[in-house]
């Protein structure tokens, strides 16, 4: 299973071993810098945040074993975080919104969704299921980092109602989830 | 809905990046504290990998290995001196059961320069009367660094040193919505670790008086890593 070998790559990481390191780099790297890119739609930036990415890894492998997610996930969660931070210091919420929905639109044609399996196969289902563009707004969340405030500025309802629409959204998507 | 339901709910807008500046940082100090919390928020990040899992690869280019390679191996040594900081701040601030998810939960939650900063010799988790924490840190050569701090109030934060038995000395007005740097006046440098960083509510401009003049709304001691 490639979770088992990232797995175990990460805990010789963590030991200070700089081959098991850079193995994980070759295995992850793709993925990482494809989650960058997708959220700071700018090469250079993207290159700069997988950088510290990769350094954050370092750091911190050793923390990973208490965090109960998959050694991936849990390099995806450093990743977005970092490259979001990126994008909230570079950007106004207003300009981050509409980039992260230019994203949004382009990120998912028919073919990528038919070819995810398993988990992720069911997430985006699930997404697809969901009323009245509240999938397309969870993605977007996902990937820009956008915060009930620059929703609400944008389309000019109150704070109140954008939120109890998205907790409902994601209530419906937790149902449709759980096994 | 129920209390799990709402409980995973919050965890999935905390994913999400829905919550402004403060809710985050409350939200992140209930997660510190409960690894409760800690699990539903991993179980959110697992429920959304699948986002992530659909964007196609894409290779680096070979700059960011030399690049990571440069940095993390830099000088020689197998590995740069760990940041321990967090496991002392948790067990300093969060008690000992909690270590372990603050530090797990540490990679996802502080701003970048708090972690990738290597020089930070001295540091002060300041716990104010609503629970949230805020860092000083505080580099060899005397530079104060800290956090941002909304007040949700009229005023401006203001930082103070307490060297022991002395008044309060003024370090300097602290940014609401960015990092802050100050210089420690060198006179103080050694009196760091004996003495408490202290955060009070000014007016525009900070204290006329060159003493606090608003309420104090946090204080800790100065801790060496």
């Amino acid at each position: 299973m490639v979770e088992d070998e990232l797995e175990r790559l990460l805990s010789r990481t963590a030991l200070g071993d700089r081959r098991a390191f850079a193995t994980l780099y070759d295995r992850t790297n793709g993925k990482l810098f494809a989650v960058c890119l997708r959220i700071l739609q700018d090469r250079v930036e993207a290159e700069d945040a997988l950088q510290d990415v990769y350094i954050k890894i370092w750091r911190y492998a050793e923390r990973y074993a208490a965090s109960r997610a998959r050694p991936m996930t849990w390099m995806i969660a450093i990743a977005r975080n970092l490259a979001i931070d990126r994008l909230r210091a570079r950007k106004s919420p207003a300009a981050t919104l509409s980039a992260a929905e230019t994203v949004a639109d382009g990120a998912l044609r028919p073919d990528q969704k038919a070819m995810a399996k398993g988990e992720a196969k069911r997430l985006l289902d699930c997404i697809g299921g969901l009323a009245n563009g509240d999938g397309r707004m969870i993605r977007v969340a996902y990937f820009g980092g956008v915060t009930y405030a620059a929703l609400a500025e944008r389309d000019g309802v109150p704070l109140g109602t954008v939120k109890s629409r998205m907790r409902r959204a994601l209530g419906e998507l937790k149902r449709c989830l759980a096994p | 809905m129920s209390l799990q339901s709402e409980q995973d709910v919050e965890a999935m807008e905390y994913v999400l990046g829905l919550m402004d500046r403060e809710e985050r940082a409350e939200f992140e100090v209930g997660l510190l504290d409960d690894p409760v919390i800690a699990d539903a928020v991993w179980a959110q990040e697992e429920a959304f990998r699948g986002f992530a899992d659909a964007v196609p690869r894409r290779q680096a280019p070979q700059r960011v290995w030399k690049g990571v390679e440069d940095k993390v191996f830099a000088g020689g040594s197998a590995k740069e001196a760990r940041p321990s900081f967090w496991l002392r701040v948790a067990a300093g601030v969060f008690g000992g059961a909690t270590i372990l998810a603050a530090t797990a939960l540490a990679v996802i939650l502080l701003e970048p320069t708090v972690l990738l900063e290597p020089k930070t010799q001295y540091v002060a988790a300041i716990v104010q009367s609503d629970d949230r924490v805020t860092l000083a840190r505080v580099n060899a050569n005397g530079r104060v660094v800290t956090q941002a701090l909304p007040l949700g109030t009229n005023g401006v934060p203001q930082l103070w040193f307490l060297p022991p038995g002395e008044d309060p000395v003024p370090i300097g007005l602290m940014d609401q919505n960015a990092a802050s740097e100050f210089d420690m006046p060198p006179e103080l440098r050694d009196f760091l670790t004996s003495g408490q960083f202290a955060i009070s509510v000014e007016p525009e401009g900070g204290s006329p008086t060159g003493q606090p003049t608003g309420p104090i709304i946090g204080v800790a001691p100065v801790s060496e890593l």
